[in-house]
């Protein structure tokens, strides 16, 4: 039989062992992760770094805004979007007060984006220049990101082929995602691919009425093809808002509201 | 002084039309034609080599009564002339006054004499006449070259617009001025009477490009340094060709941006000609701004470009340990006291193992020891 | 030992020693509802996700909410086994091996729930190779992935010596289970050396099984506690999660005991005590459940925030209301009276309490998936989610397959813990209900 004070014996040098094994083990670990990194050792995540950083923003007029459909058109033009699909949507929005206006909605790329922050393999991923991309060769499918989003604004390819051709695989990139396969997740890139290389948007191009305008921050000034507007003052004296600014996700797309009269 | 017969009928009418100051122009009725001279703005002065090369001068004109061809331009505050007579004497211009020979005007002699060249400033009074310097002013020719061709002497010389001598006739652009030529076939003498002289001529100066001179500045005293976050001013100074301020005229301020450019603002020039806005940048890099004058009146559009570096304010010290490394030390630590503990546990199932396998050794297969004690 | 305790050893032993066709038709039937399920899953990998019911709205369903079922349940080794053995809770010697077991089965079948859900599981590796230390569902995978070796050691450990009567006592069972029972009992033979490592061991898990166990729901519940949806966007997820899984972890356990008792005839061992203690601790965790379910939606209602407002209308009187009453009543109400009425607490009513609160868990974790996703987040109109018959079989081959494993481990090992009822018993035959000190036996 055992005796009371050897099971106490027992839990003293577990406690201790457990205590020593922990520390070695968790020491081994943490102080190899600080030695990597502060050495320089693992290279940053080269898919977030931009060669010139910027920080884009869109800016849609809802008084210009009819509802139209265009912009959703062109953006599935560019990319082939599937059925089902539509990344820049165009909503109906009937207020209580009797507003009824229409409400384009890219995606946000937030600055606190809570599709980033939830992904378990960093499929999802934020640019310097404030751009939220995904990258289908890594996505798993789970969902997680499009549960996280408040703004709807994600879509995921139910059926579709489940892998590309050797060529399309070779020009894919996640700044052009004119490729889709099944089982991943995709949205609204703000077209990276002709941003990157000074083009505006397909959205804010195709608009024929010109609500959608495109631009750097730091420059303060947007664009819609035509007209150079500068962001603070537009934002200031329009009135300018985020839409749901209140869960703190920090969009980058602002909305100017319709003029009381329209 | 052959010119007396000349101007003593005339006397009368240019000192009732001498109107107060050296410079200043025929009245109203010559202000309505341009006259039979155009000194054009150019952008290049004349090379003074008595050589008239294409496209040195803005305009010419041959005057009936003498033959002289006059070439004239202008350009910054220098009026560059060029004159070519039919004769090998000497050859003058007068600037202002109502006839040759009235009181104050400028008068320009120039000549080969016994192979000397001459080119004399001299300021026609009444009948008499004295070199510039003489009587306390300077001799403004900038200046001069002559050359004796066959029979013809040509003449370049360059005087300024606004010279700082009273005794010299001053110009000013969109303004119209009396001038006449005279010379002599074969005297370099410049006491000689002339051959010929022209009657009045009309010289019109056009009218001056704008050039802009901006400078931008910055509230701090470091030039062309900016800091985020912080008002500065982008100002641009409005100057004519020859350098003067422009007052009251508008500057319109420009951004360039990725995808076209932003108006800033439009300021008015002050007396001094600058105008100014308000600037706050909004991020650090190298910006460029452009400050577009439209034309107005005279004043030919032009505009100016400028780069202005823009540095980031310093950033506050971040955390020591970033939330997220924070998190994933916790996590690791607790895993890692966990799992050790795993491991320990299966340390002791791999000496439990051992002491069983030396205790009991293989067992052979089906008959059961069923009735010994294992307790 | 004894004669009258060599003849219940024998009795313990009987189901493991021999398996009746009823089992074999049971193992049968339980087979090919999982080949069925595994039939459906070949056909959503060949066609993708879009077989089932799941759209961009409605974006988790059936398999999420069985996800969250599953390892609700395997709480009951945690809080049966660890916290009644630090209590010292005599009564609970012939339960904990079903718990455990519980636990280890509910597991495996819960855990592969996401990966039946992902778009991609041959990407699986991803989450080890670029795996993000901020994302809930590494926490999910550490956690769960620590608990399963947690349980499976714990499962392991309390083995060990009824493995070494197995051995010793079982040797008219085939070859395969000869040579398990003889590798897997690590040659114990009850030697001071090995009972004190034994009981070092057993002492280690079981203090640290019970924060592990909390660990995994906590993380869980934080899958949807970490997003800014309506009804998912709550600070108390992690406790009201961890309830809730103790909760159904004890209503499962006396479905097993009602099942087990019958079946393979444990009266002597499992007796009306045993349910009665039980049904007692259901009724405390259902009142805490209450307690818990009261705090999430009297708040929100009392403020009916905006984004909330349609969420909690369509659940008190809209789309979902028929499930959400069943729930609250079925399922937190009757079992209540069930279980606090003397005249009810029969062995009878508590095993229905028991069946009502897991079908209305199950339901409740439904709920909470399919509501939340379905209450419009934009100026849209509501999404609707009906399963389709490839996440109904696989739905089914899940429970089928949770049964069947159970079923096995209780044909592989005795479910009632011969060491730990039989040396009570054997000391001078004291009631099992008086504290006694429990030992590993030599």
């Amino acid at each position: 039989m055992t005796s009371a004070s050897q099971r106490r014996m027992g839990r003293r040098d577990f406690v201790s062992l457990t205590v020593k094994g922990a520390g070695a083990v968790g020491f081994a670990i943490v102080g190899g992760k600080f030695l990597v990194e502060r050495l320089g050792g693992i290279p940053p995540d080269v898919r977030t770094q931009t060669a010139d950083p910027r920080a884009w923003v869109m800016v849609i007029d809802l008084d210009r805004c009819d509802g139209c459909g265009v912009c959703t058109t062109a953006c599935r033009n560019t990319h082939d979007v599937p059925d089902g699909q539509e990344w820049i949507k165009i909503y109906e929005v009937n207020e209580p007060d009797g507003a009824h206006y229409f409400l384009p909605r890219p995606c946000m790329h937030c600055d606190n984006a809570p599709c980033v922050a939830v992904c378990p393999v960093n499929a999802t991923f934020r640019r310097d220049d404030g751009l939220v991309l995904i990258d289908q060769n890594r996505c798993i499918g789970c969902r997680y990101c499009m549960a996280a989003c408040p703004y709807d604004a994600r879509y995921f390819n139910w059926d579709g082929p489940l892998e590309l051709t050797p060529q399309e695989q070779a020009v894919y990139s996640p700044e052009y995602p004119g490729t889709h396969r099944r089982g991943t997740v995709e949205k609204c890139v703000f077209c990276a691919h002709r941003v990157d290389e000074g083009s505006l948007p397909a959205c804010v191009e195709a608009c024929p009425m010109r609500a959608i305008f495109f631009g750097d921050a730091r420059e303060d000034a947007v664009s819609n093809g035509s007209e150079v507007w500068r962001l603070s003052e537009v934002l200031r004296d329009r009135g300018g808002f985020r839409f749901k600014e209140e869960l703190g996700t920090k969009p980058r797309v602002f909305y100017l509201p319709p003029e009381a009269d329209g | 002084m052959r010119w007396r017969g000349a101007v003593v009928a005339c006397l009368a009418i240019s000192l009732l039309s001498f109107a107060g100051g050296p410079s200043s122009p025929v009245g109203p009725a010559a202000a309505a034609h341009t006259g039979d001279l155009d000194a054009a703005y150019m952008n290049r002065t004349t090379s003074v080599d008595a050589t008239f090369a294409t496209d040195e001068y803005s305009d010419n004109f041959t005057e009936a009564a003498t033959g002289i061809t006059i070439y004239v331009q202008y350009s910054g505050n220098v009026l560059g002339v060029g004159l070519e007579s039919p004769g090998v004497g000497w050859v003058a211009l007068t600037l202002g006054g109502v006839l040759v020979g009235s009181n104050y005007s400028d008068l320009l002699i120039f000549s080969y004499d016994a192979g000397t060249w001459r080119a004399l400033d001299m300021v026609d009074h009444g009948w008499e006449r004295h070199l510039d310097e003489a009587i306390g002013g300077t001799d403004d020719i900038i200046a001069s070259a002559g050359i004796v061709d066959g029979t013809r002497l040509r003449v370049e010389f360059q005087i300024p617009l606004d010279s700082a001598d009273d005794n010299d006739h001053h110009f000013r652009a969109n303004e119209t001025y009396p001038l006449s030529v005279a010379y002599n076939a074969t005297s370099p003498d410049p006491t000689t009477d002339q051959t010929a002289h022209s009657p009045q001529l009309l010289l019109h100066v056009g009218p001056t490009p704008m050039v802009m001179n901006w400078q931008a500045t910055a509230v701090r005293a470091l030039p062309a340094a900016l800091i985020v976050g912080q008002a500065a001013t982008l100002a641009g100074q409005l100057r004519d060709a020859s350098g003067t301020p422009v007052r009251d005229q508008s500057l319109e301020f420009y951004q360039e941006t990725t995808f076209g450019l932003l108006y800033l603002g439009l300021a008015r020039t002050t007396s001094m000609g600058k105008a100014s806005i308000e600037y706050e940048p909004r991020a650090a890099g190298t910006w460029t701004f452009h400050i577009v004058f439209r034309g107005a009146g005279p004043y030919l559009p032009s505009n100016e470009t400028i780069q202005l570096v823009v540095i980031a304010p310093a950033a506050p010290p971040g955390p020591l340990l970033p939330v997220d490394t924070g998190i994933a030390l916790v996590i690791l630590v607790v895993l890692a006291g966990v799992w050790g503990s795993y491991v320990f546990v299966a340390s002791q199932l791999a000496a439990i193992r051992k002491s069983g396998r030396r205790a009991l050794p293989r067992l052979p297969s089906s008959k059961g020891e069923g009735g010994e004690n294992h307790s | 030992m004894t004669e009258d305790s060599a003849e219940r050893v024998d009795a313990l032993l009987r189901p493991v020693a021999r398996w009746t066709p009823r089992f074999w038709a049971l193992m049968i039937a339980l087979g090919s509802i999982v080949a069925w399920g595994a039939f459906a899953y070949s056909v959503q990998l060949r066609e993708g996700l879009v077989v089932t019911g799941m759209r961009d709205t409605v974006l988790w369903g059936l398999y999420i909410s069985n996800f969250v079922f599953f390892i609700g349940i395997s709480h009951v080794g945690a809080l049966m086994s660890a916290i009644l053995r630090l209590s010292k809770a005599e009564w609970r010697r012939p339960v904990t091996r079903m718990a455990e077991a519980i636990t280890v089965c509910s597991l495996f079948v819960g855990a592969s729930m996401p990966i039946i859900d992902l778009g991609r599981p041959e990407r699986l590796l991803n989450v080890f190779i670029y795996g993000r230390i901020q994302s809930a569902i590494l926490w999910d995978f550490l956690s769960i992935s620590t608990y399963l070796v947690g349980s499976l050691l714990f499962f392991y450990l309390f083995l060990i010596p009824d493995l070494a009567i197995c051995r010793d006592r079982l040797t008219a069972v085939g070859r395969f289970r000869r040579w398990l029972y003889r590798t897997l009992s690590l040659g114990w033979t009850g030697t001071a050396d090995q009972k004190h490592r034994l009981e070092r061991s057993m002492g280690v898990l079981t203090i640290l099984i019970l924060p592990i166990a909390i660990s995994v729901h906590t993380v869980v519940s934080w899958i949807f506690a970490m997003t800014l949806r309506a009804g998912w966007d709550s600070t108390i997820f992690g406790p009201y999660f961890v309830a809730g899984a103790l909760f159904s972890g004890v209503a499962s356990v006396l479905m097993a005991m009602a099942l087990f008792t019958h079946f393979y005839r444990l009266e002597r061992w499992i007796t009306p005590t045993h349910f009665r203690n039980l049904a007692l601790l259901l009724l405390a965790l259902d009142i805490v459940y209450i307690y818990f379910t009261l705090n999430e939606y009297l708040t929100v209602s009392y403020k009916s925030e905006g984004a909330e407002a349609p969420l909690l209308a369509a659940l008190y009187g809209g789309p979902y209301a028929g499930v959400f009453w069943a729930v609250q009543i079925g399922g937190l109400l009757i079992p209540a009276f069930l279980l606090s009425l003397r005249r009810t607490r029969t062995t009878l009513g508590i095993v229905i309490a028991a069946t009502l609160v897991n079908a209305t868990m199950w339901l409740k974790r439904y709920l909470i998936v399919v509501s939340t996703l379905a209450t419009p987040q934009m100026p849209t109109g509501w999404g609707s989610y009906w399963p389709t018959w490839v996440e109904w079989s696989i739905t089914a081959a899940a429970f089928a397959g949770f049964v069947l494993l159970f079923a096995l481990v209780s044909r592989v090992v005795p479910i009632v813990s011969i060491w730990e009822t039989e040396e009570t018993s054997a000391v001078g035959g004291r009631p099992v209900e008086e504290p006694v000190r429990g030992e590993v036996p030599g």
